[in-house]
Order: C-alpha cells, then sequence, then structure tokens
C-alpha cells in the first residue's frame, strides 16, 4: 500500500490531487493506447480484454477529476485553457465507447486516444487548480456557448481522425502498382488490395470510415453554429453588441463557412475523396487555429481563455 | 427568343446569363469563400486604433500598405460589405428558385398521397435547409437595420451627478442615419460596490443605479457585468470603474467649480483634466492636469484599493480655446501657464494665486457604462431561432430511424482475373 502511494506522488502536479487523478488517467489512456495498436497490429482479442476496461476505468476518473473541480462553482469544467483541453479529450474518449458500443470499431481506439492524449499533454501546460471564475465569464452561457464549441470540437477532431484513417485505408484498398518483367521490358501491372481470404481484418472498408468522417462532420458543424449563435447572445448581453469582429468570433464563423463549404461540396456537388478530404482538412486546420493561435498571438475580447 | 439566349447578345441575355451564374450553389460558395479569406485578414491584423498604432511600430513598412488596402478597417470597408450584399442576391436568387422548387415537389407529393412518394422526414428535412439559408438573409438584414436605426456610445456615471441621456452627455457617441430621438430620462449612480480577490484583480464588482424620470425615481435597478440594464430598449453596459477625485474650486465666496472629475488609465494610476471656463474671460480661465493614485506607497504605486490616495495636480491659468474641438479628456495647453504644481490628500485645500482656493474634499467611484440602442437584435433572436430549428431539421431529423452505418471490417472479395504475380519492384501506391 505504502508502495502505491510513494508511487502516486510521483506523479507530477505538486500538491493538487485533481492534477495527480489527470495525470493517472494519462497513464490509463496511454496504456489502452498501446494495447488497442497492439490489436490492430496483431488481431489478437486478448488485448482487447485489458485496453477496454482499462480505458473505461480511466475515463470514469478522468471525468470524476473534471466535474469534481467545477461542480462546487456552478459550472462545466470549460473555465480555462486547461479545462477546455481535458474536457475535450475526455469527450473524444467518450465518442470512442460509443462507437465501441454501437459498431464494435474497436480498432479506432489506438488513434482516438492518440488524439485523446496529445491533446492532454497540450492542456497540462495551461494546468490551474479548479478556481471560480473571472467576473466576465460568471455567466450562465458560458455552460450553453463553450459546452457547445468544445463538443463540436470534439466531435470534427473524431471526423478527422476518421478521414484520415479513410485515406490510410483507401491506399491499401485500391492496390499497389507494380513493375513487372515480361519479354525483357518493363510493364506496370496493378496488383489489387485489401486482404485476401481468410486473412483477419480489423478496419472498415475505406468508403465507410469516409462516410463515418461525413456523419461527424454532419452532426458537428450545427453544433458550431449553435455555438456562435449562443456566444452571440452572450455577447449582447456582456460586450454590448452581438457581433463585434473579435478574432475568435471571426475564426469560428471562418471555420463554420469552411465546413458548410465541405457539406455543400459533399452532399450537394457529389465531391468525395481527396478534395472532399482537403477541404475537411482545411476546415480542421481553421478550427485548431480558433481554438489555439488567436489565443496567443492575437489579443480581442476572448484573450482571457486562456 | 427567350429559349435562345445563349445566341443572344443583347443586354437583357447578358444580365440574364450573369444573373443565372449568380445564383448557382457554386458562385454562392465561391463569394462566402472570399468573404472567409477577408474576414481572417481582419481576424489576424489589427482593427483597433491603438493595435494598429502598435502594429505601426512594428512593421513601419508594412503597416502603411496594408492601411492603403484598407486592411485595418477590413469590415467596413466598401469591397467587404459590397461581398455581403453580393452573397445576399445570389443567396436569395439561389433561395427563391429552391423554394419554388420545393412546393411545386410538396404539391406533387400531395395530389399523389395514396402512392406516398415523399417521405415526411426527407419533406421537413428540405424545409429546414430552406429556413436555415433564409435566417442568414435575415441575420444579415437585421444587422443592416441595427445599424441603422441604432445608437450607441460610452458614458461615465459620476458620483451623486445625474446623466441625462443627451448627445452632449455622451463621451463617444454614434448613430446610424435613421436613429430616433433619445428618449428622455437620467441616471444617477447611487452606489458602487468592488470586492477583490488576494491578488489584487477584482472578483466581482456592481454598480446601483437609479432610474429617473420627469424628477421621479421610477426604477432602482444592479448594473454588472453580464446583467446590463435594459431601459426603454436602450441597454446599458457596466464596462469598467475609476476614481473620480472631487474638487472645489472658488474665488472669495464664489464656488467656481464643484463636483467630481473623471479619471483613466489604469486602476493603479489614473489621469485626468480640470477645465473651468467661468473662472474669468479666455486668457483668465483655469485649467488643470492630473494624477490620482489610490495607494501611495512612495517610491512605487500601492494597491487598487482606497489605502493613501494622493492627487498630483498642474494648475494652469490662460485660454483653454474651448471654442475649438477637444475631448472630455483632454485640454490645450498652447495659450496656458502652470501656477501651481504639487500633490493633494483627500480634505487639503490649497490657495493659488489670483484668490483662488483649491479644495479636495473626498474621492469616489465612479462608473464607466456602454450604452447600446440596437433595434436590430429582436430580428437576430428571430434568426437564431429559425436557424437553430433549420439545422435540427437539416442535419439531426434524418438521424431519427436512419439506416446504421456498416462499420464491420470486410475482406474484400477475390478477384482471380486481374490477379497478377507479385514479383516485381513495387514503386508506390497508387494515389
Amino acid at each position: 500500500m505504502n508502495f502505491i502511494v510513494n508511487l502516486y506522488n510521483l506523479l507530477p502536479g505538486g500538491h493538487d490531487p485533481t492534477f495527480r487523478m489527470f495525470w493517472l488517467a494519462v497513464i490509463g489512456y496511454v496504456i489502452s493506447m498501446a494495447l488497442f495498436f497492439g490489436y490492430w497490429a496483431f488481431k489478437k482479442r486478448i488485448f482487447l480484454k485489458i485496453a477496454f476496461p482499462l480505458m473505461t476505468v480511466a475515463w470514469l476518473l478522468h471525468g470524476a477529476e473534471e466535474w469534481w473541480g467545477s461542480i462546487p462553482y456552478g459550472r462545466p469544467p470549460v473555465g480555462d485553457m486547461y479545462e477546455y483541453l481535458s474536457t475535450l479529450s475526455w469527450i473524444i474518449v467518450g465518442v470512442f465507447l460509443f462507437l465501441a458500443w454501437r459498431y464494435r470499431a474497436y480498432v479506432l481506439g489506438g488513434p482516438m486516444l492518440l488524439a485523446s492524449v496529445t491533446i492532454m499533454a497540450i492542456g497540462a501546460i495551461f494546468f490551474a487548480p479548479p478556481g471560480p471564475l473571472i467576473p466576465a465569464l460568471q455567466s450562465y452561457w458560458i455552460a450553453i456557448h463553450v459546452t457547445s464549441m468544445v463538443t463540436a470540437t470534439a466531435l470534427f477532431t473524431c471526423g478527422i481522425i476518421f478521414g484520415v484513417l479513410a485515406q490510410i485505408k483507401s491506399r491499401k484498398d485500391k492496390g499497389s502498382k507494380v513493375i513487372v518483367q515480361s519479354d525483357g521490358n518493363y510493364v506496370e501491372r496493378i496488383v489489387p488490395g485489401g486482404a485476401s481470404q481468410g486473412e483477419a481484418v480489423c478496419l472498415a472498408p475505406s468508403s465507410a470510415l469516409e462516410e463515418l468522417s461525413h456523419k461527424f462532420v454532419m452532426f458537428a458543424t450545427p453544433i458550431w453554429f449553435f455555438g456562435i449563435m449562443a456566444g452571440s447572445m452572450w455577447a449582447e448581453e456582456a460586450w454590448h453588441s452581438w457581433w463585434s469582429w473579435d478574432p475568435k468570433e471571426t475564426t469560428a464563423l471562418i471555420t463554420g463557412i469552411v465546413y458548410a463549404i465541405y457539406l455543400h461540396a459533399r452532399n450537394n456537388m457529389k465531391v468525395t475523396g481527396k478534395v472532399a478530404f482537403g477541404l475537411q482538412v482545411l476546415g480542421f486546420c481553421c478550427m485548431l487555429f480558433t481554438l489555439i493561435a488567436v489565443n496567443i498571438w492575437i489579443t480581442g475580447l476572448h484573450s482571457y481563455a486562456t | 427568343m427567350a429559349n435562345n439566349y445563349y445566341q443572344d447578345n443583347s443586354l437583357g441575355a447578358e444580365f440574364l446569363r450573369f444573373f443565372r451564374w449568380l445564383r448557382s450553389m457554386k458562385t454562392a460558395i465561391g463569394i462566402m469563400a472570399i468573404i472567409a479569406f477577408f474576414c481572417l485578414l481582419g481576424a489576424i491584423l489589427p482593427q483597433d486604433p491603438s493595435d494598429v498604432a502598435k502594429f505601426y511600430q512594428s512593421y513601419p513598412t508594412l503597416a502603411p500598405v496594408l492601411n492603403d488596402l484598407g486592411l485595418f478597417s477590413v469590415f467596413t470597408q466598401w469591397w467587404f460589405l459590397f461581398l455581403v450584399v453580393l452573397l445576399v442576391v445570389s443567396l436569395s436568387s439561389c433561395l427563391y428558385q429552391r423554394y419554388r422548387g420545393y412546393f411545386a415537389m410538396m404539391r406533387v407529393a400531395v395530389a399523389r398521397r395514396h402512392q406516398a412518394k415523399i417521405k415526411w422526414q426527407t419533406a421537413i428535412s428540405k424545409f429546414g435547409s430552406l429556413a436555415f439559408h433564409s435566417a442568414i438573409l435575415l441575420i444579415i438584414a437585421g444587422a443592416a437595420y441595427g445599424k441603422i436605426a441604432g445608437y450607441g456610445g460610452q458614458i461615465a456615471l459620476l458620483p451623486g451627478v445625474p446623466w441625462t441621456n443627451t448627445r452632449s452627455e455622451y463621451d463617444e457617441f454614434h448613430q446610424g442615419l435613421l436613429s430616433p430621438n433619445l428618449p428622455n430620462f437620467q441616471l444617477k449612480l447611487l452606489q458602487f460596490y468592488v470586492r477583490f480577490y488576494k491578488n489584487g484583480t477584482p472578483s466581482y464588482f456592481d454598480s446601483k443605479v437609479a432610474i429617473i424620470q420627469n424628477g421621479r425615481t421610477v426604477g432602482i435597478r444592479n448594473i454588472k457585468v453580464n446583467q446590463p440594464l435594459n431601459w426603454d430598449g436602450i441597454n446599458f453596459y457596466l464596462n469598467s470603474y475609476g476614481w473620480a477625485p472631487i474638487l472645489v474650486l472658488s474665488r472669495g465666496n464664489q464656488k467656481l467649480f464643484d463636483g467630481p472629475i473623471v479619471t483613466t488609465g489604469s486602476p493603479f494610476l489614473s489621469n485626468g483634466v480640470l477645465k473651468v471656463p467661468g473662472a474669468g474671460p479666455p486668457g483668465d480661465q483655469i485649467g488643470a492636469t492630473m494624477a490620482f493614485t489610490p495607494d501611495y506607497a512612495a517610491p512605487r504605486l500601492g494597491g487598487q484599493e482606497l489605502k493613501n490616495p494622493v492627487l498630483f495636480i498642474q494648475v494652469y491659468k490662460g485660454n483653454l480655446q474651448l471654442n475649438k474641438p477637444q475631448s472630455v479628456f483632454d485640454i490645450n495647453l498652447s495659450e496656458m501657464h502652470q501656477i501651481w504644481i504639487g500633490k493633494l490628500k483627500p480634505g487639503q485645500h490649497i490657495s493659488l494665486p489670483g484668490g483662488y482656493v483649491l479644495s479636495f474634499p473626498t474621492v469616489e467611484r465612479y462608473s464607466a457604462l456602454s450604452v447600446n440602442y440596437d433595434p436590430g437584435f429582436p430580428i437576430i433572436i428571430a434568426a437564431f431561432l429559425i436557424a437553430g430549428l433549420g439545422l435540427i431539421a437539416r442535419f439531426y431529423l434524418p438521424l431519427i430511424g436512419g439506416k446504421k452505418l456498416d462499420l464491420s471490417p470486410k475482406v474484400q472479395p477475390e478477384d482471380n482475373s486481374v490477379k497478377e504475380p507479385t514479383e516485381g519492384i513495387e514503386v508506390g501506391n497508387i494515389v
């Protein structure tokens, strides 16, 4: 027991118990991520049997850490950059739990946990112990505006993960080009891809992953716009104008426009494949710019968010 | 001929071709993309005059070029507004066409009801899309109406001095072309309350104000951050607060000035001016510049709270040149000469040359408020509701009873006819 306590005290986080819980969750995620990747590589279900319960426990611990810190202050855990990024990764793991339950898509666990752990590592830089909000943020709108933004961000992140997986898988599905020597000449031949009969496969076909990614963007874009509108209503109460071209609200609008262009291209103009994926990547970059760059380099009305 | 207009070169046919181009979805998306690009420039480059000044210092060669291109005020440039107008025209003509198509489809569906050609979910979902796009137009209309018919500005509520809703009592005022007359009422600051964290940043502040109409108090409200006061459709927002030293200037038995001075700047050291044109004819007017600190711990400044208040003041005599336009926070010293310099503590008074007595009885906090009258906001709320419901109908309704996505891994069917021996050099994957 003493050994465990000593081990726990070795975790970074100083004297803050919530931050130690955060790192405990990170360790749980990292181990289960390795096991999920192991399942992908070796196709042995034993990996899942360890990874899935471990990740669930880490997820519950992570959630308890976040809500325990923020509920006493009567707000969701989105009060600063650390809480925002932590909640973001918590939702991503939550989405994976949903996908595992509904589609048995366990193999997605590796990449999704990789994203979560990366986000948490970035979030740890901004760590601040939970506390009351500054007067500017003391409003019920924080629960509506920031929660919808963080949810949409998490779903967009899931969307881009599936989009990348679809692109990787499409190369595998399509096969490869080989040069064969016949009659002294070199000729190009195409070797069909995909797994051969009897070979165990984990990842769904590229088209299904692409559709999943598209569905996530379709689900997230309305939430993103809802978040912008809620923020606008809040701004009317707090900043004396419902729209003031603040850098963060402007880039959030741009992100929404780019994702809207993706949806028009994908739904109405039947653009698929590389072009659609490119638009999705552009939208995701705009979202990252809104989330991080605007906080760090550009000062505006949202500057307290760091 | 109408149906042969592709060969027709008349002006009408040209216009029709242009209109057809404008109402296509590709054009609308293109315009959106261009608007998004300029928005990005507007988000990255400084748009606020004080930020622009800093940018000029950091990039002295680049800044004038950007200024000539109008990129320091992207959102008010004529070409930006032109792009928005173009989007409105494109979107509304596109929408008109789609509404017609939608209702034609519905008529057919209703006529052939027993054949059940159309699912109700699909019908509502399509209408949701139309509603959302209409809401975009409504938002732009609401924004334009608010700009044209609204007004706003900055005010300071001084302790004990009622503020009247007239143009001259605003420190900064802007209005649209069709803004109405300002309704007549007064605001009076009753009490200002602030609480601090240990590190000195404010944890809470509010202002208690009385609303006075025709000399009668008709309401007493608390204004705080995130809780504006709405009166007659006008919103009053508590922005910040500051110190207002109260000064009295007299000569003999005659009181020349008695009132608070608004000081602006940091909470540790703020600046203000005093202008007393009534002290005499131009040439004998009195003016002063001052700096106030609530906690003077020489040689450094202390905290934000009133512990050791000190007012540093320079008094001038001469011509204030009030016939020339000037800000209430500035004083034109070009025709004035200094007659006294020193510091005062609350309760002290000094005698100035010429028989004047300047006293500093006390200091109080004033509240800085933003005022905004936006008659377009109800339109915005309506548009947001329509947009939200439209998005739900378009994107979430089809999810009910939708087909479950098949994410099970599949083994690709083997096709022996194309199977080639895999000997050879692999040069790369097919894109």
